[in-house]
């Protein structure tokens, strides 16, 4: 991220009149620690393979994994508001069509995986496209049974996906090399989503959050709108996907389908702040963090915790920490956060 | 009924549309043309269908029968957001802006420019309203007359042809009433078309040069605001006394 793509402007300086996004100017120390933040995040995570034992890169891998999952989960429905419970289908479909193409297709990974990010767009615009006619709760329970029928379809079609059972894959040891792509790919994301903010297609995408009707009445091509950022959405889940198939070496249904993904994408994104560029990094890095303590801390009772945690976030920080952060006027209402 | 002169080539033309909602019928067969460059207002008591009309026209709701037509061409079976970029624009009785973000941004996101243009155009349009020193505030924060301004402004920041406005006066102080009046007459005259319904009939009267009025989902009467005022059938359901 370059350092001027967070330059926000001064009340002594005038507005850029050239740019269409409103940055409003308080908070500017606050924004020094915040992107300090991210910063350091970052760079900490791309020297953990260089300095860190196998289990903190097997954490970070996995913490990897949920941001680029939240991020690509907060592409679609927190910019347009349009909540899925079924996001954890283009993840299984990417580590599915990862896994068959190495096993059946004797496909190199790099491939295969470009494969899983094709395959899981292609899927997010075949069932984007009649599912977005869907809102609110019809559309989160429409993609749940979308997840399910997939998971389904994959248990079902043994001789190709090795059905209940799973999918072996050839064993490698690529826990380095998938570390770096994990990172590649979560990185991607949060730039597409800082790309998608600060430009008007992401006001358009907020505008269908807002208020759908009035966006298509003033013009707004929301189905297109919609079905572009479903699609890209995909991609990037599938992605995922596609190299946690390849790092873990094994997959099956109940796991890469697991609505368990797509509640944790949903928690980080809403705790770190829905509709903005880094909340969903924020929130992957304090919820993996969390869970993990709770884990080492309380082993029968963790996931217990970790509902309670989800809960508690659901109620209490609805705005997630971004907009806490910029109410009480810490970081400046800027979309390029 | 008096029918004042008109061009045979009204810019938007409502010809028998109808439009039910279960068994009401809310616009009944309802034809009539508006001539570019004029401001027509569409009066009538609640429930008489000037909002369901407004609906229909600009594509938010389709027709049961009927055709609606834009410089000629059919609209009727087109999206809204197709409708809205063939050139005809509208406000809503309630304001419906963006409430989470800024004025700049409630328009940057509707505007039709390449991205460099969006902040220019969007500025303009908030500068011809008298809205630029809270471009950078929330919509849900301004006053209810610079929300309805700043509709207004949105309306205007893509350059239609044809304007529909649903109540534009509506809980709107009087100052805000003039600079409204202003800025219509002031669009009328760069070309502008205006269809508006409001319940301000002193307003209306001296805004537009024609008057549509409608009853019971009918077009009760058409034409120019003096005959309206004097036609019978309107005072009956409408003015009363």
């Amino acid at each position: 991220m370059p350092a001027s793509a967070l330059r926000t402007a001064h009340a002594d300086e005038p507005p850029d009149p050239a740019s269409p996004i409103t940055t409003i100017a308080t908070g500017t120390r606050g924004l020094r620690i915040y992107t300090g933040f991210i910063w350091a995040v970052t760079v900490a995570i791309a020297l953990v393979p260089v300095f860190g034992s196998n289990y903190t890169k097997t954490f970070v891998l996995q913490a990897l994994m949920s941001c680029a999952l939240a991020a690509s989960w907060n592409l679609i429905s927190g910019f347009t508001g349009y909540v899925s419970f079924g996001h954890s289908a283009f993840f299984g479909i990417g580590a599915y069509a990862t896994g068959i193409a190495i096993v059946r297709g004797g496909m190199p990974a790099p491939f295969a995986i470009v494969v899983a990010g094709m395959a899981a767009a292609t899927a997010g615009l075949l069932f984007g496209y009649p599912a977005l006619r869907l809102r609110g709760p019809y559309f989160a329970v429409g993609m749940l049974g979308v997840a399910e029928a997939i998971r389904v379809g994959v248990t079902v079609a043994e001789p190709v996906t090795g059905g209940g059972k799973g999918l072996v894959l050839i064993p490698e040891d690529v826990l380095t090399v998938a570390y770096y792509a994990m990172f590649a790919v979560a990185v991607a994301t949060v730039l597409v989503t800082y790309r998608v903010a600060t430009l008007p297609v992401g006001l358009r995408l907020l505008a269908i959050r807002e208020d759908e009707v009035a966006a298509e009445l003033n013009g707004i091509q929301t189905t297109r709108l919609k079905i572009g950022a479903f699609a890209v959405s995909a991609l990037f889940a599938g992605l995922t996907g596609g190299i946690y198939a390849w790092q873990m070496s094994y997959i099956d249904p109940g796991t890469v389908f697991a609505g368990s993904l797509t509640v944790r994408a949903i928690a980080m994104t809403m705790l770190g702040g829905q509709g903005t560029v880094f909340g969903p990094v924020i929130g992957s890095v304090l919820l993996s963090g969390i869970s993990e303590a709770l884990w080492a801390k309380f082993p029968f009772l963790h996931t217990a915790l970790s509902g309670v945690l989800i809960i508690a976030i659901v109620l209490f920080l609805p705005g997630g920490i971004t907009q806490i952060l910029q109410d009480r006027g810490w970081i400046p209402r800027s979309r390029q956060l | 009924m008096t029918e004042p002169d008109r061009p045979a080539d009204p810019i938007l033309s409502v010809n028998a549309v109808t439009r039910r909602f279960g068994g009401v019928i809310a616009v009944n067969g309802i034809s009539f043309g508006i001539a570019p460059g004029t401001v027509t207002g569409l009066i009538g008591p609640n429930g008489s269908g000037k909002s369901t009309l407004f609906r229909l026209i600009s594509g938010e709701i389709p027709a049961d029968s009927g055709d609606i037509r834009l410089r000629g061409a059919s609209i009727t079976h087109k999206s809204a957001s197709v409708i809205n970029r063939l050139g005809l624009s509208r406000t809503f009785q309630l304001s419906r802006l963006y409430p989470q973000m800024t004025a700049l941004e409630n328009l940057v996101a509707v505007t039709r420019t390449p991205e460099r243009e969006a902040s220019d155009r969007a500025r303009d349009s908030l500068a011809f309203v008298g809205l630029s020193p809270v471009a950078d505030e929330f919509a849900a924060n301004l006053s209810y007359g610079q929300q309805k301004l700043l509709e207004f402004a949105r309306v205007l920041v893509n350059d239609p042809d044809v304007i529909l406005l649903d109540e534009p006066f509506a809980g709107v102080n009087p100052v805000m009433e003039e600079r409204l009046c202003t800025h219509i007459r002031a669009l009328r005259e760069r070309g502008k078309t205006f269809l508006i319904t409001d319940h301000e009939i002193k307003l209306i009267m001296a805004l537009c040069s024609r008057l549509i009025v409608l009853d019971h989902g009918e077009l009760l009467a058409d034409g120019d605001p003096a005959a309206i005022r004097a036609d019978p059938r309107v005072i009956d359901a409408y003015f009363g006394t």
